[in-house]
């Protein structure tokens, strides 16, 4: 594996002395979705995937069956690969967001699907076998709303295959409901006692049903960096050679992907930037 | 030729190759939205008209010494401003005005934008609408037909809200524009449609630019923000183009840009 070796070689790389030239992903996110459409406000303290959000590049698609994003799907960064079996590492992160605050979590979208009915108390099929980050360690399980759900709070399940390659089922966890029903609308899903990553989804089985189908679905996720903002107004920027937790590696095909944790209900527009080096 | 050490890199910063001051006077913008400081003073550009690409000896540009062979980079940056915001330094690549905010049908005065003589593939160029004098205050949306990246053209933007009274109106609010599925750049645009008429024809144009570095405002007043593009900076060292058009976009939480003012030093690469 390689490394960058001191300061003079990161120099080197930013400054295109490197056998890949370096890169800066700039992206924009606008607080519509999947072409114009008016994204639903963000609720403090809940998740929002920001997939479906228009911008630069555009926006994505909800998957419908089993699908294994990569930086050519519609919706991701679009990221070019590291060449000449050299590795890719985001070294710093930039974000201009105005009266929003929260957390944004950037992630490699490795798997998802949906076409989930939300008043279906059936095990309901969820399976994907994803081909990045194979063995599951460190992979994430999130239920995506990509249509508006029901008002029925109720709780739901994941089946899935741990890190270690045995089946598991995640504890319960919310679902539906004022919160946790809205379309973009992001619940992370925990995982089950000693776990520590999700090798493969298997099924999503609803407790009760919320009243209304929507559409809604599983992504696994790899997270890579998590940004604060400070305050409304107040800007990020990463450095994360000299901060934790320090470069992150981008994966050949990495389907790069934002979700945003919000601190208010303020709709969300955004300016940012990834800058990335090959080594 | 890139920096080999980090020693000939702070050797090019202590004796840079052009130091120039960004100082802009507040404007009154929308929170929460992107606006251009284009027409800011002091060193205020103007609603451009005609298409044109705009050039380091643009008035309103930040007028930087080119480095010839060698690329240009803005490697510091101290930046001081009155409230909360985030400046993103842009290479406004082609810009043109005289857009009405009452038009039905589709717009084509002016139009299309003047080919690029930089990034002229489009790819990671991004598109916005600014508005140069104030248009109405009946919200609708507009769109956009441009060629992408790939020079495909006919390629229609999603809807974006203009006019109303949200700050979609005001001048120098600046709507950066959404892409056609699959769509990574922009490399003109042909038409701007507006859904109706906004009530007043104020005057707005396209602008193509292609964002260059952030400058994050941490907290207001207390203190200035320097960031080294290296150490710290995230590695955003991006070159600066000979002749290009360098000017800022301001994302504030209040109604106000804020008075900002930013030190850019210039390195020049290693011979």
């Amino acid at each position: 594996m390689a490394s960058i070796g001191d300061l003079s070689e990161l120099v080197d790389l930013l400054t295109g002395g490197g056998a890949g030239p370096p890169e800066q992903a700039w992206f924009s996110k606008l607080p519509t979705v999947s072409g114009g459409a008016a994204a639903a406000a963000p609720v403090a303290g809940r998740m929002t995937s920001l997939w479906q959000y228009d911008g630069s590049p555009s926006f994505g698609a909800a998957p419908g069956a089993a699908r294994y994003p990569t930086n050519a799907t519609q919706g991701a960064l679009k990221q070019t690969d590291p060449g000449g079996g050299r590795q890719k590492w985001l070294i710093g992160f930039a974000l201009a967001q105005g009266l929003g605050f929260g957390s944004w979590l950037l992630y490699d979208r490795i798997a998802d699907i949906s076409g989930l009915d939300a008043t279906n108390v059936a095990a309901q099929a969820a399976a994907l076998v994803p081909t990045r980050y194979t063995n599951g360690e460190g992979v994430r399980a999130f239920l995506e709303i990509y249509s508006q759900i029901g008002a029925t709070a109720t709780t739901a399940v994941l089946n899935y295959v741990n890190q270690d390659g045995n089946p598991a089922v995640s504890p319960a966890f919310a679902i539906g409901g004022t919160g946790l029903r809205e379309a973009q609308r992001m619940i992370q899903i925990p995982l089950a006692a000693g776990d520590s990553g999700v090798r493969e989804s298997v099924s999503v089985d609803l407790l009760a049903s919320t009243t209304t189908a929507g559409d809604f679905g599983v992504t696994l996720g790899r997270p890579l960096l998590t940004m604060p903002t400070a305050a409304a107004g107040a800007g990020v920027l990463r450095d994360l050679l000299s901060g934790v937790p320090g470069p992150a590696e981008v994966l050949v095909d990495a389907c790069l992907a934002f979700a945003y944790l919000s601190g208010n209900t303020t709709t969300l527009s955004a300016l940012g930037a990834l800058s990335m080096v090959e080594v | 030729m890139p920096f080999a050490t980090l020693a000939e890199y702070l050797a090019a910063v202590d004796n840079p190759w052009d130091r120039q001051i960004f100082q802009k006077s507040s404007l009154t913008i929308t929170g929460n939205l992107p606006s251009s400081l284009w027409t800011a003073s002091p060193n205020a550009g103007v609603a451009p008209g005609a298409a044109v690409v705009p050039t380091s000896a643009t008035a309103g540009a930040v007028p930087f010494t080119n480095a010839g062979a060698r690329a240009l980079r803005v490697a510091r940056v101290v930046s001081r401003t009155s409230g909360n915001n985030s400046l993103v330094f842009v290479d406004r690549l082609s810009h043109q005005s005289g857009l009405s905010g009452t038009a039905l049908g589709q717009q084509v005065t002016n139009l299309p934008t003047a080919a690029l003589t930089r990034y002229a593939s489009g790819e990671g160029v991004m598109a916005a609408l600014e508005i140069y004098s104030q248009i109405g205050a009946t919200p609708q949306t507009v769109t956009c037909r441009y060629t992408n990246q790939a020079g495909v053209g006919g390629q229609v933007t999603p809807a974006v809200s203009i006019g109303g009274a949200t700050g979609n109106q005001i001048v120098g609010r600046f709507l950066v524009l959404p892409l056609a599925a699959g769509d990574t750049g922009v490399r003109s645009v042909e038409g701007v449609t507006l859904s109706g008429s906004t009530g007043t024809a104020g005057d707005f144009g396209v602008t193509l630019f292609r964002p260059l570095f952030l400058v994050p405002t941490i907290a207001f007043d207390v203190h200035g923000q320097v960031l080294d593009a290296v150490l710290g900076g995230g590695g955003f060292i991006p070159e600066v183009l000979d002749d290009a058009c360098l000017s800022a976009l301001v994302i504030s939480n209040v109604a106000s840009s804020n008075v900002v003012m930013s030190a850019l030093m210039f390195t020049q690469d290693a011979t």
